[in-house]
């Protein structure tokens, strides 16, 4: 049985593959680019082909344009930070996480730049209607967790930037990445920000921006790319113009093993459904969820009522040996929303690993706490 | 694999090792012969790596690298 809950913080257990491939480059050793001796060029093709099924995973032609990161919030600060704010003025959805909101702070302190929130409905999921009365002309930038990693409300990103027309969309696809339909291309994403370990199940370490236009942002990090190392100059070409120093070989090896698992869900989705229906009439517990299911991932909480969170955190793993994560979840502003701040919820996010059984156990344990209380 | 004309090399240096494991991929899918070898430095001061082709198929390959930015290079000399 697994019992682990904790899939929106990392992973547990990786696909096979993962493993596999970091022993394989143990094995092997040698680095990216920089010398033609097989070793460097046996990495240099995995390297590249990592990218190209990154590239495919998020629905964009444009490999050079998915440029490795160590994570998705490394990712969402080479965009933020990178991008000139001649407006000073951003536009985010109400679920951010902190990967967001502390960057944009920061640039609120230093150069000024105001944020405005996406008008929603009450579980934090853009409200398109409304959202068709913005003038986002008169912004630099928009940003949208397109799964919330507290109620796992997925935002319909097409739709929103079909209105926001030529304001640039910053996509947070930490939660989504390997959960959700990323259609980069189609839905015409300026850029999107992916981490390695959650949704895509490889290992931490791993990241990676897509950005459509290179021009849009500076670089974060300057230095050495195997490439134009006459010059003083970071190259321009992608993905170099992102990419100094050596990268991390050993968890692109692994992300390599996640991606060619091709590992599909062990649970139903119509389980899951009813899992969520069950709890929230539960009358110990409040759900944080998706007022429609058609826009629900796996990802969901639970503020219990009349006792702390970390409280039940604490049964659900003493007695039950359920994991899961507790508090704020690094996303204050998701939290008030949602009516949970300053004392947050219990999270349960699921993998792929996950069978029915596992999600019915589940369901018993909630529903003995919950009798234990009423 | 397509037969070795032997009508001397050309090497094609590329911008970055994502355009080099591209263009690879497409020559290698193709079949024809080629190697990677380090960049000659009589050509370039690049310290990283080139793909080097017969000359005969030059043609042929820059047609199926499209629009892959490359530099080509004839030498007279195996290097």
């Amino acid at each position: 049985m697994n019992l682990y809950f904790d899939n929106s913080s990392t992973s547990f257990p990786k696909p096979e593959g993962v493993s596999q491939s970091i022993n394989e480059y143990f094995s092997h050793g040698g680095t990216y680019g920089r010398a033609a001796y097989n070793r460097v060029i046996e990495v240099s093709r995995k390297v590249e082909s990592t990218r190209s099924l990154l590239a495919n995973l998020i629905g964009t032609s444009l490999a050079p344009n998915v440029v490795f990161t160590s994570n998705a919030t490394h990712a969402i600060n080479l965009f933020i930070r990178g991008m000139r704010y001649p407006k000073k003025k951003v536009i985010i959805s109400p679920l951010e996480h902190n990967a967001v909101c502390r960057p944009l702070q920061y640039l609120f302190q230093t150069a000024g730049v105001g944020v405005d929130t996406f008008p929603h409905h009450p579980d934090g999921r853009i409200d398109i209607q409304k959202a068709a009365k913005v003038n986002f002309a008169s912004y630099d930038l928009g940003i949208i967790n397109h799964v919330s990693n507290v109620n796992g409300v997925i935002q319909p990103i097409k739709e929103i930037k079909r209105l926001m027309g030529n304001t640039p969309l910053l996509v947070d696809a930490s939660q989504s990445a390997g959960r959700v339909e990323i259609r980069a291309d189609e839905w015409k994403l300026d850029a999107l920000a992916l981490t390695g370990h959650k949704g895509i199940m490889g290992p931490t370490g791993t990241g990676a921006l897509f950005i459509r236009n290179p021009d849009m942002a500076d670089p974060l990090i300057f230095g050495g790319t195997g490439s134009n190392s006459e010059s003083y100059l970071q190259p321009i070409d992608l993905p170099d113009r992102f990419e100094a120093g050596t990268p991390n070989i050993v968890g692109i090896y692994g992300l390599w093993g996640a991606l060619s698992s091709g590992m599909g869900y062990s649970f139903k989705r119509e389980h899951f459904v009813e899992l969520l229906h069950e709890i929230s009439t539960f009358s110990s517990f409040k759900l944080l969820a998706a007022d429609d299911t058609d826009f629900q991932s796996d990802v969901f909480s639970i503020k219990p009522l009349g006792m702390e969170v970390s409280e039940l955190a604490r049964i659900l793993f003493e007695k039950f040996s359920v994991e899961t994560r507790s508090g704020l979840h690094c996303a204050p502003l998701a939290h008030r929303t949602l009516g949970t701040f300053t004392t947050g919820a219990v999270r349960f996010s699921l993998s792929k690993f996950h069978t029915d059984n596992d999600l019915d156990y589940l369901h018993s344990c909630l529903k003995k706490i919950d009798e234990g209380r009423s | 694999m397509r037969e070795e004309a032997n009508t001397g090399f050309t090497i094609l240096i590329f911008s970055n090792i994502h355009q080099v494991m591209h263009a690879e991929k497409i020559i290698a899918d193709k079949g024809y012969p080629y190697r990677i070898v380090p960049v000659p430095s009589n050509l370039s001061s690049e310290c990283g790596l080139c793909i080097r082709i017969e000359s005969s198929y030059l043609d042929s390959i820059l047609s199926d690298l499209q629009n892959i930015k490359v530099e080509i290079h004839t030498l007279n000399n195996e290097p």
